[in-house]
């Protein structure tokens, strides 16, 4: 009797000392299914009730996609990524203006597929653990083809600990990776050099 | 003796070259083993200047017009007819992955369609439970253990690689309703059908075109990423199964 309220009080101080330690390293820990979902439905719910809202401008659609975006996407985890080895390569001066650069890109993107909606939705399926980050998986149901298009959103622990979207992954090809292969071929053309693509990216980004 | 039975079969020989061609693609998690090399690139880029220039003022609007001028009713009957033409090359090549529920299916399907279906123009074995699995010499190529070996894009075709452009012209060697066509001088019926293929394939890659022509900094880059990374899932779930 006595022995097993020993060792109560002693499990019950291990797990206090592993809740503490959890504590202790919010930054690492994995995403779950439900945080994943959750993210993914609230981000849908935000796009759809903005889309179809009557009489919207473009420019408040992009302002509109500037925000979520900016509250739901690792940002500044997938321009890392999507430069890859050139992310060290570059300056202090150029990883600012590219991170800057990027965000407008990728917006100036979203703005302008999403400009085109007409009445689209969202379903969610299931959720899959992928290491540390969460793969949730969605059909985008069109208006004018029968066939739906299939979405997975990666989501990742960002930087303030928060699960964000890493990855949006179209019919089984992925944007960061497609990205990244983008922009290495611009800096290798342009004799390896972090310049030639921020020029091309302030084109971009300017002339929309 | 071994030399000399080469020699007769380049292509045999050309197929276990690629098949010992060291892997060029790196095979990490699920969608990072998607890079292709690209050797070839200024080829490469020459060949999709081209095929964007005869895209943008001839398959790209005609493809349009086929669209949206069509009705899809007959849009659907002509896609069910050369899906029909397609399955036994695809029901051989099933056979030589190995896949004999894929092989059945494509063998009664082509049975089905061409007999209850009029010649294929009606998709009857669908609703039986014979789905439509394409499938293609380059997949069977990948089914030996070949790897795509470098990036090609195809003259008016394409985005492909080594693997797949071999692939692409076994499959039109060996195509029983190609060689029956030319022996009975049909072959320039087949032609029309297979323009009709084009532009109604042309036709569903629009929005996926379009959208990468228009957003994307490097579009030939682009393409070419899509392409290795979609091929490769492709595979990787007809392999699976």
């Amino acid at each position: 009797m006595l022995r097993r309220t020993v060792l109560h009080k002693t499990l019950g101080l291990v797990a206090l000392g592993l809740i503490s330690l959890g504590v202790t390293l919010p930054a690492h820990a994995a995403v779950t299914p439900d945080a994943a979902k959750t993210l993914v439905d609230g981000m849908a719910a935000q796009a759809i009730s903005t889309l179809a809202a009557p009489d919207r401008t473009d420019a408040q659609i992009r302002e509109t996609f500037h925000g979520i975006l900016q509250q739901n996407f690792d940002f500044d985890g997938i321009a890392k990524f999507v430069l890859g080895r050139y992310w060290r390569t570059a300056t202090p001066e150029q990883q600012t203006e590219y991170l800057k650069l990027f965000g407008d890109y990728i917006v100036g993107i979203y703005a302008n597929r999403f400009s085109q909606y007409s009445g689209e939705t969202l379903s969610v399926g299931n959720v899959r653990q992928d290491g540390e980050d969460a793969i949730v998986s969605t059909r985008i149901n069109l208006t004018r083809n029968p066939q739906p298009v299939a979405v997975d959103w990666k989501v990742t622990t960002g930087a303030d600990g928060k699960p964000r979207v890493s990855d949006v992954i179209i019919e089984q090809v992925s944007m960061s990776i497609t990205q990244r292969s983008e922009f290495a071929s611009i800096i290798q053309s342009g004799g390896g050099q972090v310049e030639a693509l921020l020029a091309r990216l302030r084109a971009k980004t300017g002339a929309r | 003796m071994t030399v000399a039975r080469l020699t007769k079969l380049p292509l045999l020989s050309l197929l276990a070259a690629l098949i010992l061609l060291p892997g060029c693609a790196s095979t990490s998690a699920d969608y990072q083993s998607a890079e292709i090399a690209d050797p070839l690139e200024g080829l490469n880029r020459a060949v999709y200047g081209v095929n964007t220039g005869i895209d943008y003022l001839i398959t790209g609007p005609a493809s349009y017009v086929y669209r949206e001028a069509v009705p899809s009713p007959f849009q659907d009957v002509i896609r069910n007819f050369f899906r029909n033409l397609e399955l036994p090359i695809i029901a051989m090549n099933k056979l030589l992955q190995g896949n004999i529920d894929g092989f059945g299916t494509a063998a009664g399907r082509f049975m089905v369609n061409t007999v209850a279906g009029v010649g294929g123009i009606a998709d009857i074995a669908s609703h039986a439970g014979l789905k439509y699995e394409p499938t293609d010499f380059g997949i069977t190529l990948a089914s030996w253990g070949a790897e795509p070996g470098f990036y090609l894009v195809l003259p008016l075709i394409g985005p492909s690689s080594l693997r797949d452009g071999i692939g692409r012209g076994v499959d039109w060697y060996a195509d029983p309703v190609r060689i029956l066509a030319d022996n009975n001088e049909i072959d320039g019926q087949l032609m029309i059908v297979s323009g009709l293929r084009y532009l109604d394939t042309r036709a569903a890659y629009d929005a996926a075109i379009r959208d990468t022509r228009k957003n994307s900094l490097d579009p030939y880059a682009a393409f070419r990423s899509l392409f290795a990374q979609s091929r490769a899932a492709e595979i990787k779930a007809q392999l699976a199964d």
